[in-house]
């Protein structure tokens, strides 16, 4: 039967009073690997320079830019770790929920039946650390895909599995 | 209705090879151009190169046009194409041998173009694009008119879309047609600035080209000791900007409107019963058959001195459309009524708004600061030119971006009703942003850290082809939008093509 009632939006369910679920702790470990390859690789090159160009300037830039690249490396520190509490994912009946980023948040609903592909993918480190990133797309190029990482892989795998019979039922 | 047989393989229009043979000839030539050029130019200074005679050189050049020759042929050959069922067959190549297959319900796009060598030898070429792929899937590059016509109607018939099959059975009705006056409005009333940093553009790459050369002249010597002999007087200097600024209007002034002439010159707006199909072009001619179900956002962009002409812009965006063809998806030198009814044809619930609902005040801070970038840049290039008396270019500088601050939040607004979603936005040109609700693909709210504390958000909503922001509204308000769509979404659970 058609019914046409009023919709009440304070009635409507509520996406943002979903609490999310934080995504696995291990998940720091490669953000820390990748800081550090990040880090080491500026510092090398800085202290290369150092030693191998024997000019004036060079060495006395170089402690401002130790300094500099050190604070640098903190304040990258604790911006990720901020971000790493803020990372965090849920599921309703209809769509999937992925919030991430403390300096600038976003929280990304995408319904099921938008979803055009999944992927499941692991890096070499991630494989190690039995971790997955899940990657929903939908269409076009806007943007509107998530990538949810460092899920555990039987959740990832899970996951995957639910929202592949979720798109198989809406077709 | 259609005498043609498409159930059979068939090859395109013989004349196809010399248009092969210009393609093919025109790829060779551009990506051998810088050697091109300085074969040509030591051959002219030396009578020989590398020790060969021009004879010799005349003979390399005749075997390698035969070669490009065969080439054609053979990809003329090897090209054949036919329609069976609800698909399109195309199978090409010489050595690696491609079949390409599209299913009619999958085609989101049938375009009709002519580059000038096409309209020479009076043959049109046909592009077939789906959404999956940001490259048209099909290219045939040379059939005759009347058979492009047939075979597009052939594609676009048994779409199951219930909404075009009665489609070819009404006449052709051409709703508007662009006059030449208009596009030459249109031309003089476009952004200038825009134009303007594409000729800078296009001058900065061949000074660089040719800086060696350049220098010989010693234009920039002379210029110093100009400026060096005037640099007393201020006056000289003001009058001295003001005139390249001028030169540099009237130039942009005047690539604008060629540039818009020469892209929509005979723009013509055909209605069918259902779709919409753009016809223009003067070098490189285009027809587009638009299909409401097919179309993700519309924009309605229109500018002060435009609308004092009464002159809309009505922008179409689909799904993963070659970035090429972008620009032949919009309809310029609409009144306002002609872009409202165009509009329904596209989004059949379109409405002009009558509730509109503003950003927060926070935008206007947030649009200060932004401002700030252009403001200490303006400053820089001052004091570069006017030394000590830079601020001068602040008395200008200051009220400008002030008053472009000003429009910029008059402008934007947002209003959202059952089916539709419109967005208010623009400093010198307003434009208006719609889409329908169905076609959303996804939704988020995006918070910086001071806006969090203020409790405010941005929402973004993502259609297949691009992104709207609802900017800066109350952390409840964003919530309440993005429940409202999510509910409209997964409950109507239309397509969203």
């Amino acid at each position: 039967m058609f019914t046409n009632s009023e919709i009440k939006i304070e009635n409507l369910p509520k996406a943002e009073a979903v609490s999310l679920n934080p995504i696995s702790k291990s998940y720091l470990y490669i953000i820390s690997i990748n800081i550090a390859i990040q880090y080491s690789v500026l510092f090398g090159l800085l202290i290369l320079a150092h030693v191998f160009i024997k000019k004036e300037w060079v060495s006395s830039a170089f402690y401002y830019a130790i300094t500099v690249l050190l604070l640098l490396f903190v304040f990258q520190c604790v911006i990720s770790y901020l971000s790493f509490k803020k990372r965090g994912y849920a599921l309703r009946t209809q769509d999937i929920i992925y919030a991430k980023g403390w300096l600038n948040h976003q929280r990304t609903t995408v319904p099921f039946i938008r979803i055009q592909h999944l992927e499941t993918k692991q890096s070499f480190i991630a494989k190690k650390l039995k971790l997955a990133s899940l990657y929903v797309y939908t269409a076009g190029e806007s943007g509107g895909d998530l990538s949810i990482s460092g899920l555990p892989i039987d959740e990832a795998i899970n996951i995957h599995s639910l929202l592949t019979s979720k798109i198989n039922e809406h077709v | 209705m259609n005498t043609f047989n498409f159930q059979e393989p068939s090859r395109q229009s013989v004349r196809g090879i010399v248009v092969l043979f210009g393609l093919n000839s025109y790829k060779i030539i551009k990506s051998l151009f810088v050697f091109i050029a300085a074969f040509s130019y030591s051959l002219i200074k030396n009578k020989a190169l590398f020790g060969v005679s021009i004879s010799t050189v005349l003979l390399l050049l005749v075997l390698i046009l035969l070669l490009v020759l065969t080439r054609s042929i053979l990809q003329y050959l090897n090209f054949k194409f036919h329609v069976y069922s609800d698909d399109f067959f195309l199978s090409k190549g010489i050595i690696n041998k491609e079949n390409i297959s599209v299913s009619k319900t999958k085609i989101q796009n049938i375009y009709i173009k002519q580059n000038v060598l096409q309209q020479l030898i009076h043959v049109v070429q046909l592009d077939i694009e789906t959404a999956g792929d940001a490259k048209a899937e099909v290219k045939i590059i040379a059939l005759s008119r009347s058979l492009a016509i047939a075979l597009k109607e052939e594609l676009l018939l048994n779409i199951s879309n219930a909404e075009v099959t009665a489609e070819f059975l009404k006449e052709d009705h051409i709703y508007y047609k662009a006059s030449i006056k208009k596009l030459l409005l249109e031309g003089f009333s476009q952004n200038h600035i825009k134009s303007f940093l594409i000729i800078f553009g296009f001058i900065g790459g061949l000074y660089s080209t040719y800086e060696n050369f350049l220098e010989n002249l010693k234009i920039g010597e002379t210029f110093k000791a100009f400026m060096i002999q005037n640099q007393q007087a201020i006056g000289f200097l003001i009058v001295l900007s003001v005139s390249i600024v001028l030169v540099a209007l009237f130039i942009s002034i005047l690539f604008s409107i060629v540039n818009t002439f020469l892209l929509n010159y005979n723009l013509q707006v055909i209605e069918h019963k259902k779709t919409v199909e753009i016809k223009k072009g003067l070098f490189n001619k285009v027809a587009i058959n638009l299909l409401p179900s097919r179309i993700q956002n519309i924009e309605i962009v229109t500018n002060r001195v435009k609308q004092y002409f009464g002159l809309n812009t009505l922008r179409i965006k689909q799904a993963m459309v070659d970035k090429k063809l972008l620009k032949h998806f919009s309809i310029v030198g609409l009144s306002a009524s002609q872009a409202t009814y165009l509009s329904q044809k596209f989004i059949t619930s379109f409405t002009r708004i009558q509730e509109k609902a503003k950003p927060e005040k926070y935008y206007i801070r947030i649009l200060f600061l932004k401002a700030l970038f252009p403001f200490v840049f303006i400053n820089f290039i001052s004091f570069l030119i006017f030394n000590m008396n830079f601020w001068i270019v602040n008395i200008i500088s200051i009220p400008l971006l002030s008053l472009l601050i000003y429009w910029r939040y008059k402008k934007a607004y947002y209003s959202i009703n059952d089916t539709l979603l419109v967005v208010g936005s623009g400093s010198m040109s307003t434009s208006t942003q719609v889409l329908e609700i169905h076609k959303i693909q996804a939704v988020a709210t995006k918070q910086g850290l001071f806006q969090k504390i203020r409790k405010i958000a941005t929402v973004q909503v993502f259609t297949a082809s691009k992104v709207t922001n609802i900017l800066y509204v109350k952390e409840d308000t964003a919530h309440a939008i993005v429940n409202f769509l999510l509910y409209q979404v997964e409950s109507q659970r239309k397509d969203w093509m």
